[in-house]
């Protein structure tokens, strides 16, 4: 009799730390084990498990693109205390990883449809590898709009990424702040108050993709279905306290789903009726 | 088939079962609790303190999921996973009640489904129940097993088992419902009689049937579910148990009981312990460390508290819907059942008064469209 045992975590190697904000890195990692490092797979919006021994695990979502090989890259904010300890590594220092888990984002089934990006804060990082992957496959898609909206200039994540994708001309990017400072020239406001420019009202014919902190994306939500959009084609990445990723240790589960395998990606349709989810404000 | 056991054999029985099997039976514990143990085959049983007769206070889930269990350790940076040797035998639980033993195959099919749960799965296969029916519920004003179809014996017509041992008279009648159950027999022979099966048969119908009748407790199960079904399809907000859910938010008093209780209750917490920090100091310089997992239970408001601060079930009321909606609705989606077994563990320990078998009735005397008034 043999199981295998998916609680097991894997050390990988840090290959570069990039500092995103004041509290948000960017570590760029890949296993220590060779097999490993080759054959690891997934796909956009999937998360994984990522441990430093004594202090604990949690999920962290993959914020590279399924199409660059040899590395992936987790976006983390220092919230927590295993997120406090992962900003203490540097490079070639060593932690723990399992996955990757979850569902991803839709990618095929979108091909010829127009993409509203709509992000928050550290949001960007679960939909910056499907931004990528879009970007790396553009010619697949009509319309591309990115909106992104951070508490202050400082709090911006991926800016440098955010400059270069502005000056592309086959995508729109909208940067909003909720307080601006005395250098601060760009637009302020809720990400939401981008909608009137960047969204107009919608026929029906486009999808957008949202991950924020939870307010931001209810009201995201319930704002892109006030102009058009159908509820399924709102499709939203959720984070929740996870103990395992596979569906076992109960923390994530909303309804009868359980975010970490049945999500983390949902159309807004399918959980809006949760009290988990009905109850945020 | 049908055996007899006289009731003196059976410490002997468990003693020659530890052959082949890793054995646990209902033991009296010192502060008078019944608790399952494991059989120490170098140890008399004594007979006084095998407990066939009582509901365990908790449901033998432990012998399988652990209320505290090491995931692995490490040393350094070497992560070890403690091997269940070549040699390590097979479970067998002996004194499992028709209720326990309908949630340990609702746990097993939990952890089964889509990945298995490593921990859980090398300690569940293969293992073997044999039942004890119950002839007068154990706990008179909580046990409702005939309301959930979960007891109080087993239907060898509705499900699937190997033993079940019913009290007569100096003895058990055996009843064999597999070829596991019967290989057992055959390799224990010398404890079992063969008796005149049409007697045997005729005396576990009436048995049954008086069984039946001796159950106080009795709740229309169905018809809450049904309830609970529609009413969760609503917004928390126009649901019609809300109410209720307040009501019993109100008095709940989040000691997690009734969760950790229940024998279908799987949810876990997982945390590191290590020496890091007396290693930074004094200066240790191997680092060593488990991972532990421990149960864990929705009801806690910490339970889905994010790093962030965020807690999308902050609101008791969001809590106990959660509870309700998990074991009455959401199970029957997974599992084609319920998950309430009737055992009525919840009632037993709650220091406030608030049980599933109560909640049934407050559902079901909502009236209206359901006919209470």
């Amino acid at each position: 009799m043999r199981i295998s045992n998916e609680y097991l975590p894997y050390p990988i190697k840090i290959i570069s730390v990039r500092e995103e904000t004041h509290d948000t890195k960017t570590f760029r990692v890949s296993f220590i084990d060779e097999d490993l490092k080759n054959s690891f797979n997934y796909k956009q919006g999937q998360f994984v498990q990522v441990s430093v021994l004594g202090v604990g695990e949690a999920p962290i979502s993959i914020s590279s693109s399924p199409g660059e090989r040899g590395f992936f890259e987790l976006t983390v904010r220092k919230s927590g205390h295993l997120t406090t300890a992962l900003h203490r590594l540097k490079q070639d220092d060593v932690f723990y990883v399992r996955g990757p888990y979850g569902n991803s984002f839709p990618f095929e089934e979108l091909f010829g449809r127009s993409l509203v990006f709509v992000s928050g804060g550290i949001g960007l990082a679960p939909i910056r590898g499907m931004i990528r992957l879009v970007l790396e496959n553009r010619e697949r898609f009509k319309d591309v709009k990115i909106l992104y909206g951070a508490k202050t200039p400082d709090d911006i994540c991926f800016k440098d990424e955010l400059a270069e994708w502005e000056k592309r001309d086959d995508i729109s990017v909208y940067v909003t702040v909720d307080r601006g400072d005395d250098k601060w020239k760009g637009r302020v406001g809720l990400v939401t108050s981008l909608y009137d420019d960047a969204v107009g009202v919608d026929g029906g014919g486009s999808v957008a993709i949202v991950c924020g902190p939870p307010v931001m994306m209810k009201f995201a939500a319930i704002g892109l279905v006030k102009r058009g959009f159908k509820k399924d084609d709102v499709i939203l990445t959720l984070e929740r306290y996870m103990k395992c990723g596979i569906g076992k240790c109960g923390h994530c589960n909303i309804g009868g789903l359980y975010v970490c395998v049945d999500g983390p990606v949902f159309s807004w349709g399918r959980i809006e009726k949760f009290p988990e989810i009905e109850h945020v404000f | 088939m049908l055996y007899f056991i006289e009731e003196k054999q059976i410490p002997g029985l468990l003693k020659k079962l530890t052959d082949r099997w890793e054995v646990y039976a209902p033991i009296v514990q010192r502060g008078g609790d019944t608790l399952f143990e494991r059989i120490d085959a170098s140890r008399e049983i004594p007979p006084d303190l095998l407990d066939m007769s009582s509901r365990p206070l908790i449901s033998p889930k432990e012998i399988f999921f652990p209320q505290s269990e090491v995931m692995f350790k490490w040393r350094d940076d070497k992560l070890e996973v403690e091997k269940r040797g070549s040699g390590a035998k097979p479970r067998l639980v002996f004194g499992v009640k028709p209720c326990d033993f309908y949630a340990l195959q609702l746990s097993n099919s939990f952890f089964t489904t889509n990945i298995e749960d490593y921990y859980y799965v090398r300690k569940f296969k293969g293992a073997l129940f044999i039942v004890t029916a119950c002839l007068t519920p154990p706990e008179p004003n909580a046990c409702f097993c005939s309301s959930t179809g979960t007891g109080p014996y087993l239907d060898s017509d509705k499900v699937g088992f190997d033993l079940q041992f019913v009290k007569i008279d100096g003895g058990f009648i055996v009843e064999v419902a597999s070829a596991r159950g019967e290989k057992l027999v055959k390799e224990t022979g010398e404890f079992f009689k063969e008796q005149d099966q049409l007697e045997l048969s005729e005396k576990l119908e009436g048995i049954f049937k008086e069984a039946r009748e001796n159950i106080n407790l009795k709740v229309d199960f169905e018809t809450a579910l049904e309830i609970v079904r529609e009413e969760s399809e609503k917004p928390l907000q126009s649901n019609r148990l809300l109410p209720i859910y307040n009501e019993i938010a109100n008095r709940c008093i989040y000691c997690g009981a009734c969760l950790y209780a229940c024998p279908t209750c799987t949810c876990f917490n997982v945390y590191d312990t290590s020496n890091l920090s007396l290693a930074e100091e004094i200066g240790v310089t191997e680092v060593a460390g488990e991972r532990v997992r421990v149960w864990d239970g929705c009801v806690f408001s910490g339970y889905t508290r994010e790093a962030s601060g965020h807690n999308p079930r902050e609101k008791a009321y969001i809590r106990t819907a959660r509870r309700y909606e998990h074991k009455l609705r959401y199970d029957v989606d997974f599992h084609g059942r319920s998950g309430c077994v009737g055992c009525g563990r919840c009632l037993s320990v709650c220091p406030v008064d608030i049980g599933m078998s109560a909640f049934v009735e407050r559902v079901n005397s909502l009236g209206g469209r359901y006919g209470a008034d």
